[in-house]
């Protein structure tokens, strides 16, 4: 009896050590010599990063290029477990609130010292839009190479706005309105002149750059919602509601159907629209688009400016190896590339110059508004902020509350938020 | 002998894994969250375990002062009192209708009113949020062919609610369903044949031997409801993800916000050792009252 248990606690050991040795780190350096870089890239990107894997690896033959593609859902929560395993890979793809996220916790390397270095000529912050510049920057440090972009522009159904006298796009923000006010006009019941999401915190954000001032300055880390512009701006931005000019929460279509039925006639959104509005317009019939650069307000047309970059590890073992690969990536002929295969627009500037971007009508808008958009702030307390955001236009809206009561609160709260209390 | 442990008791062997795992994975994780609840534990003191700081019930203090908490929680609460005697009364009343034939009509009943348990929340949520969609929504299509006006099934505070709790219900009758079929089967003929021959008519049965014999299966349906109810997440997580303004926020997904969205680790610790001590608090006080009641046996 005794020794079948030793045996059985024997087995038991050996079961568990051969566990653990699964979760042991893998080995970094093959036996031919080539150095493997490990990359997490997000979503539908992440499963078409593997197309250039064959082109770097030809270009690069010592090192080896493993890409994992992360779906969107669970990619924070993968990010976060690797990176207090201290763990994980040496190429990271991130957005601008992400960036400021890890660099903040120490998760991310400091890239500033190879920007326009001589080994790296493509890592230089000159070379991109400079709202993606700022997107990759953390306390004044880079901590991020810009990937692709994305901005917003306003989407407008050019046959019905034709009709209410519009033969171009509304210029500036009373413009908007009033398209918006005879659009509701010209469709009658349950028709509304634009979508604006309340769910969404740029707008608030875009419509306040537009009009001069920055909801939160990141620099002086102040909140600035009770600034009389900030509220002005809430005010237009409420008044769509109110006039019954936007839909509400309440209101649940689809934005590609209410597009094509007239019911939401003008939208604003980013690239990946322009697939969906050709093909809804190839399937559900008649109908005329186009799109515009945002409408501009006291001060210009700002929009907001997405998109990723890729970072480099903190616990990455090849950092010079990473940094290879985000070079690579920073090509403006590879920048192009990646726009035919994943229709990721370049963050490069020059990568424009290629005549597949450049003589397209429907990207020269975003190529205009590229230089006229702007990142989030870059501070760690944003997300919390967005939230409360968010809940005070629901209050308005929503709620019905007075917009300049809440500003006044918001801007308590967002302080007290950036002043660590 | 380090052994004589084992082999004065031959069935901790075979219970030792079971404990082993139980401990690692739920047990110790416990503790730790109520550690990780008394410091400011966030991403970066996760990276950097110096920088966390040990601030006693800063947390619990915070949380008492939540507005979006304790909205959270008369959520989760008014989820509780509708959804658990709407669960176990709908699969009371479904199990003993099920009860009353063999044939191969009410085997594909059972087959059907199972089904929902079967299907993950995701795909079950994605589907109903088309059905109670204002629009396009079978509901509303449904409420307009009598003429009355449409329901906004997702988007009123109170009716958000209501809908959640219809659908998770719907969902959990399956499963309880099986659970009271059992314990029905179980019930000795003897008990029947008795009160036949006393002149007992159907709903004497019903109410006099069935009912109370299911007691103990009335318990565990209700004590898992309870629980599973007070840890509600899936459902206004994927459809309303807690809206409007709040209102269908509950405390798991409270917590789940604060942890994996803001990375407050420390609040949301906090948080789930809040939800941990009400679940264990209830649980504890529906034993103490079962014992008192023990039904015929």
């Amino acid at each position: 009896m005794k020794k079948k248990i030793t045996m059985l606690m024997i087995s038991l050991v050996l079961v568990l050590s051969v566990l653990g040795g699964c979760s042991s780190k893998s080995e970094e350096t093959s036996t031919d010599g080539k150095t493997t870089i490990e990359v997490w890239a997000m979503g539908d990107e992440g499963k078409r990063l593997s197309g250039v894997v064959k082109d770097f690896e030809a270009k690069n033959p010592k090192i080896k290029l493993k890409v994992t593609a992360i779906p969107w859902d669970s990619a924070h929560d993968k990010l976060v477990t690797a990176a207090a395993a201290k763990e994980g890979p040496d190429v990271i793809q991130l957005g601008s609130s992400w960036v400021t996220e890890f660099a903040a916790a120490g998760g991310l390397l400091d890239l500033s010292k190879y920007d326009k270095s001589e080994d790296y000529p493509n890592i230089n912050s000159d070379k991109f839009f400079t709202g993606a510049s700022e997107g990759s920057k953390y306390d004044g440090n880079l901590y991020s190479v810009p990937w692709y972009v994305e901005t917003r522009v306003l989407y407008y159904r050019s046959d019905l706005l034709a009709q209410v006298g519009y033969k171009e796009a509304p210029k500036t923000q009373a413009e908007l309105k009033d398209a918006a006010e005879k659009l509701v006009k010209l469709g009658g019941k349950d028709h509304y002149g634009i979508d604006l999401a309340i769910t969404d915190p740029m707008y608030p954000q875009v419509f306040s750059w537009q009009n001069g001032v920055d909801l939160i300055d990141s620099k002086n880390r102040k909140a600035n919602f009770n600034d009389a512009k900030a509220i002005s701006s809430m005010e237009y931005y409420a008044s769509f509601f109110k006039e019954g000019l936007a839909a509400g929460p309440d209101v649940q279509i689809d934005i590609t159907q209410a597009f094509a039925d007239g019911i939401k006639p003008m939208y604003i959104s980013g690239p990946w629209m322009i697939n969906i509005m050709n093909d809804a317009k190839a399937t559900t019939g008649e109908f005329e688009w186009n799109i515009a650069p945002l409408p501009a307000g006291d001060t210009d047309n700002t929009s907001y400016l997405g998109g990723a970059g890729l970072s480099v590890s903190a616990y990455s073992d090849n950092p010079e190896e990473a940094l290879t690969f985000i070079n690579y990536m920073a090509d403006p002929e590879v920048q192009v590339n990646w726009y035919k295969t994943a229709n990721g627009l370049p963050a490069v500037t020059s990568a424009w110059e290629d005549p597949s971007l450049a003589d397209d009508k429907i990207l020269s808008v975003f190529r205009e508004q590229l230089d006229h958009a702007k990142v989030p702030p870059m501070i760690v307390e944003l997300e919390s902020i967005k939230q409360n955001i968010i809940k005070m236009v629901e209050d308005v809206v929503v709620g019905g509350a007075d917009v300049k009561s809440e500003m006044k609160k918001l801007e308590q709260t967002a302080q007290e938020i950036l002043d660590g209390k | 002998m380090k052994f004589r442990f084992f082999s004065n008791r031959p069935y901790m062997i075979f219970i030792l894994p079971a404990l082993i795992i139980l401990s690692v994975f739920s047990i110790f994780p416990i503790f730790v969250a109520l550690g990780v609840s008394l410091t400011d534990m966030n991403l970066i003191g996760l990276l950097n375990w110096n920088q966390v700081q040990f601030v006693g019930f800063e947390n619990y203090m915070d949380l008492l002062a939540d507005k979006e908490f304790r909205q959270a929680f008369f959520n989760t609460i008014f989820y509780v009192v509708f959804g658990v005697p709407l669960v176990v009364v709908a699969s009371l009343g479904v199990a003993l209708l099920l009860d009353y034939g063999k044939n191969k009509f009410f085997t594909a009943a059972r087959a059907l009113f199972y089904m929902p348990s079967v299907t993950t929340s995701v795909a079950i949520a994605v589907v109903f949020g088309y059905l109670y969609n204002n629009h396009y929504g079978l509901f509303n299509y449904v409420l307009s062919l009598f003429d009355l006006p449409k329901v906004p099934w997702l988007t009123h505070p109170i009716i958000a609610k209501i809908s959640l709790i219809l659908m998770a219900a719907w969902k959990s009758i399956g499963f309880n369903m099986i659970i009271f079929l059992a314990a029905l089967q179980g019930i000795p003929k003897d008990y029947y044949e008795a009160a036949e021959i006393d002149g007992a008519k159907k709903w004497q049965k019903l109410l006099y031997i069935k009912v109370p014999l299911l007691g103990f299966a009335t318990f565990f349906v209700a004590s898992t409801t309870l629980i599973g109810w007070f840890q509600f997440f899936e459902e206004p997580m994927i459809m309303t993800k807690g809206g409007p303004v709040g209102s269908t926020n509950s405390i798991a997904l409270f917590i789940y916000d604060k942890g994996f969205k803001l990375s407050e680790f420390g609040y949301a610790a906090a948080g789930s050792f809040v939800l941990f001590l009400i679940i264990l608090a209830l649980t504890l006080i529906q034993f103490k009252l079962r014992k008192k009641d023990n039904g015929y046996n």
